[in-house]
């Protein structure tokens, strides 16, 4: 016997034009754009109600083009913790912490600086407002997030300021094909002259991010699915008020089982405009998540 | 092609291909009738039929949330096809309305409940 369920209005959730229109038109004055989550770029999925999404990213940096006087070699190693709770539905809240260790090489110098310590720790919300699952895989889902970055670095590894951010993220699956869209701006209130943290530094920080992942396996889901794997291909974009801009792409890999996902991403820059602190180089990211 | 050029053309094709491939997909989840949501199901299992289950580790939010509705012993879901068979204890009075809202916490979409 099938039972329809037209008394669950809260499960049953039809895309209505006008709303189609509004979350639409929130995304085009600003001219752009888990599960299917690529490395660098947000998506609009959340854990569900009560659940915890660990992420864990390991991050490789090599900066060159140090404007400051020291003219410094930078190689940097990463690791960021992200703690997600679904609170719910359409709510979730994240607690990110990094901590980094710095290898810097002053032009002339034989000796290497080494500095270890936490980076600024960031709170942030997730709000989802917009979600129509138009069959058993397709979606598409828009969300609205922001938070603040608050001054727990230490030394050189923090902007020492408080610093709010918000931004809009647009997903939409279909098929084998995810895409993934995302704004935001980050307000820095303080930050160094001579930071080496992209976007941490005294002015202001647009990020533009868009990400695409392509079913590599496999091709059709079943009841026997119990993992996909996945090609991303990403253009993480950062433009600070001071007018430094910086595109890097980033193709990699992503494995997802049911209770965890682990990635592979390499990123190059392919547009460098940067004057202000150093440029990135080479960004390697390895990632593993855990839904709990 | 200076930064600006290229950041003014990759956005606007990235965007479009977000949006065509949001909106090419149109099937709808049925019209619904009326049903006792309140009503303890009868059989050892039910099926629901879910959408939006997009990725394994998102749909492992649906099994999750229905192993926590009391008397849900096991789950198991077909992404393809958006099934999620659920085996009831035999003595459990789950209700739909339970179900329902566990789909609901997992943020899916329930478009039916199907029982023996």
């Amino acid at each position: 016997m099938s039972s329809p369920l037209q008394d669950f209005s809260g499960t049953h959730r039809r895309p209505s034009s006008a709303l189609l229109a509004l979350g639409l038109g929130l995304l085009a004055p600003a001219g752009l754009a888990y599960g299917q989550e690529a490395t660098n770029t947000p998506a609009a999925t959340q854990p569900g109600v009560g659940k915890w999404y660990l992420r864990e990213r390991v991050q490789y940096l090599k900066l060159g083009d140090d404007p400051s006087p020291e003219d410094r070699d930078i190689d940097k190693i990463v690791a960021t913790t992200a703690l997600t709770y679904g609170i719910t539905r359409e709510l979730s809240a994240t607690l990110t912490l990094p901590f980094t260790l710095s290898f810097e090489d002053p032009a002339g110098s034989t000796g290497t600086d080494t500095e270890f310590g936490a980076g600024d720790a960031s709170l942030s919300f997730k709000w989802r407002p917009f979600q129509w699952d138009l069959n058993p895989v397709d979606s598409v889902r828009v969300a609205f997030f922001g938070g603040v970055e608050a001054p727990t670095g230490t030394g050189d590894l923090g902007s020492h300021s408080w610093d709010p951010f918000a931004g809009v993220v647009f997903t939409s699956i279909l098929g084998r094909h995810g895409f993934n869209q995302a704004l935001s701006y980050k307000f820095n209130t303080g930050g160094d002259e001579f930071n080496t943290v992209a976007g941490d530094g005294p002015d202001d920080a647009l990020r533009y991010d868009t990400s695409y992942l392509f079913r590599l396996d496999p091709a059709e889901y079943s009841a026997d699915t119990s993992a996909a794997t996945y090609l991303t291909l990403e253009l993480n974009g950062l433009y600070e008020t001071n007018g430094d801009n910086e595109i890097l792409f980033g193709p990699g890999v992503l494995y997802e089982a049911r209770t965890f996902a682990v990635e592979a991403t390499i990123g190059f820059p392919i547009v460098q405009d940067v004057d202000h602190r150093p440029s990135t180089d080479l960004m390697v990211t390895l990632g593993f998540r855990f839904l709990f | 092609m200076t930064s600006k050029s290229l950041l003014v053309f990759a956005f606007p094709v990235f965007l479009a291909a977000g949006l065509l491939s949001g909106c090419a997909g149109t099937s709808q989840p049925a019209p619904a009738a009326s049903v006792d949501a309140a009503a303890p199901l009868t059989g050892s299992s039910a099926t629901l039929i879910v959408h939006g289950m997009s990725c394994p580790l998102c749909a492992n939010n649906v099994d999750k949330l229905l192993m926590t509705v009391p008397g849900v012993e096991s789950v198991r879901v077909d992404m393809g096809t958006g099934e999620v068979k659920v085996a009831l204890a035999p003595s459990a009075r789950v209700t739909k309305a339970q179900l329902a809202k566990a789909v609901d916490d997992s943020g899916f979409t329930l478009t039916e409940v199907r029982v023996p």
